[in-house]
């Protein structure tokens, strides 16, 4: 190994454990690991370290995360391109399709508390329309009134909100809240259960209570998360626990989920 | 060459890890850039043919959170996080302030693989051997590079004397 001042890096360390030293260089490590206690100190340091990580990030939610991750970033991408070079064609076949499930009975406005956005009704069946993602909805209740907010509108303190989701091809679902103040708030279900609420499939569901928002500065995110199976709570209360604590990555990120589950978020600004 | 991530992140996840905290001084970072490491190596995994995976996964980690600090370095609340400072932190003070001075200058002006080359041989403490081999280059290649950001460095500062 080439004279150098001071110690061996850790990279040659890491990569001796692994296997992918040359024989020289391993040859030399493994010598001073048996007479060097600093050298050996710093190697089993290395094999703790790696016990360590792999029980506090499993292999399989981790490599599902990050798969999803991945195929995350290839949709945002194509949703930009779409988006950045044809938007005036988007808005318009927005307007289109919107006319047409008007026109055909499909869409009806928000604020009756059951509406059917995403089913048809046909001879006494209901068809469900494929192609409609979940929807997670808020309204903000003013009298008897009930105004639809979207992503980055501004709410204050006092607001009362009502959440609401749409369950299209989805089955069961979770929605919470990450407020500026790092706190996570579960609202559905409120039952306190390990597992995932099953979704009701006709229409627009109103959770079964308001939420009055306190005095949590910044932003109020709402997250909607939803699965064709069955899933554990708290495996994604705890990923939300862990983004809420840097209000940025709260306010901005999405949330590392395993495999088969989507998400959906509304962000209110204070 | 299908990389099987459950299998390279078994393996290589806790290198990367520990590569991201020790750059970034910050857990949640840590773990976000190395994912995107490992997304990174998904979209490359061609260039994992004749080298140790290890070598890679270190510079693309090293890239990205070279990235991820300059990103950051464009908010002015996040300055107190500087990487730099930290860096030079961990160095001896005899090296501290030209550590400090030299790779400050870096993310300016310098080529990525320049960057990842200045943090392995002046902040990792490999030699100049080494580092050539964990870039894939030669040690005069390495020292041309090195000397090429030397005078980029010497430029900023008589601009700025």
């Amino acid at each position: 190994m080439t004279q150098r001042n001071g110690k061996i890096p850790d990279i040659l360390l890491e990569q001796y454990l692994l296997g992918e030293l040359d024989k020289s260089k391993a040859a030399e490590i493994r010598s001073l690991s048996e007479s060097n206690p600093e050298i050996s100190a710093r190697l089993a340091f290395l094999k703790a370290s790696n016990e360590e990580i792999l029980e506090r990030y499993p292999v399989r939610p981790m490599a599902a995360a990050i798969r999803q991750k991945a195929e995350q970033s290839v949709v945002k991408k194509r949703s930009f391109n779409f988006s950045t070079l044809a938007a005036p064609a988007a808005a318009m076949l927005v307007l289109i399709v919107i006319s047409a499930l008007w026109a055909g009975g499909i869409f009806n406005p928000p604020g009756d508390g059951k509406t059917n956005m995403n089913s048809v009704k046909t001879d006494g069946e209901i068809i469900y329309t494929k192609g409609l993602e979940a929807q997670l909805k808020i309204y903000r209740k003013s009298g008897s009134v009930n105004e639809m907010l979207k992503s980055g509108d501004a709410v204050a303190v006092g607001d009362t909100l009502q959440v609401a989701y749409i369950a299209a091809q989805a089955n069961f679902g979770l929605i919470f809240s990450i407020d500026g103040r790092g706190a996570v708030t579960r609202h559905f279900p409120s039952d306190g259960g390990a597992q995932a609420a099953k979704l009701a499939h006709n229409g627009e569901q109103l959770l079964d209570y308001s939420y009055r928002l306190d005095d949590a500065p910044a932003f109020e995110r709402f997250f909607f998360v939803t699965s064709a199976q069955s899933f554990e709570i708290a495996p994604i209360m705890a990923a939300a626990q862990a983004m809420a604590g840097d209000p940025q990555a709260a306010r901005n990120n999405l949330l590392l989920l395993p495999g088969g589950l989507e998400q959906h978020d509304l962000l209110l600004v204070k | 060459m299908a990389i099987d991530v459950e299998q390279y992140y078994r393996q290589y996840g806790p290198l990367v890890l520990r590569r991201c905290r020790y750059l970034l001084k910050n857990e949640e970072e840590a773990l976000d850039i190395m994912q995107e490491v490992f997304i990174k190596l998904l979209r490359n995994e061609d260039k994992l043919e004749g080298e140790h995976p290890s070598s890679l996964l270190v510079r693309i980690a090293t890239n990205e959170c070279l990235n991820h600090i300059r990103s950051r370095r464009r908010h002015p609340e996040d300055y107190d996080e500087e990487l730099l400072l930290r860096i030079a932190d961990a160095t001896d003070e005899e090296s501290r302030s030209s550590a400090r001075n030299m790779l400050d200058r870096i993310f300016g002006r310098e080529l990525e693989s320049t960057r990842t080359i200045a943090v392995l041989h002046l902040l990792d403490g490999l030699t100049l051997e080494e580092t050539a081999e964990q870039v894939g280059l030669s040690v005069s290649g390495v020292r041309k590079r090195l000397r090429s950001l030397a005078r980029h460095v010497k430029e900023l500062e008589d601009m700025q004397a």
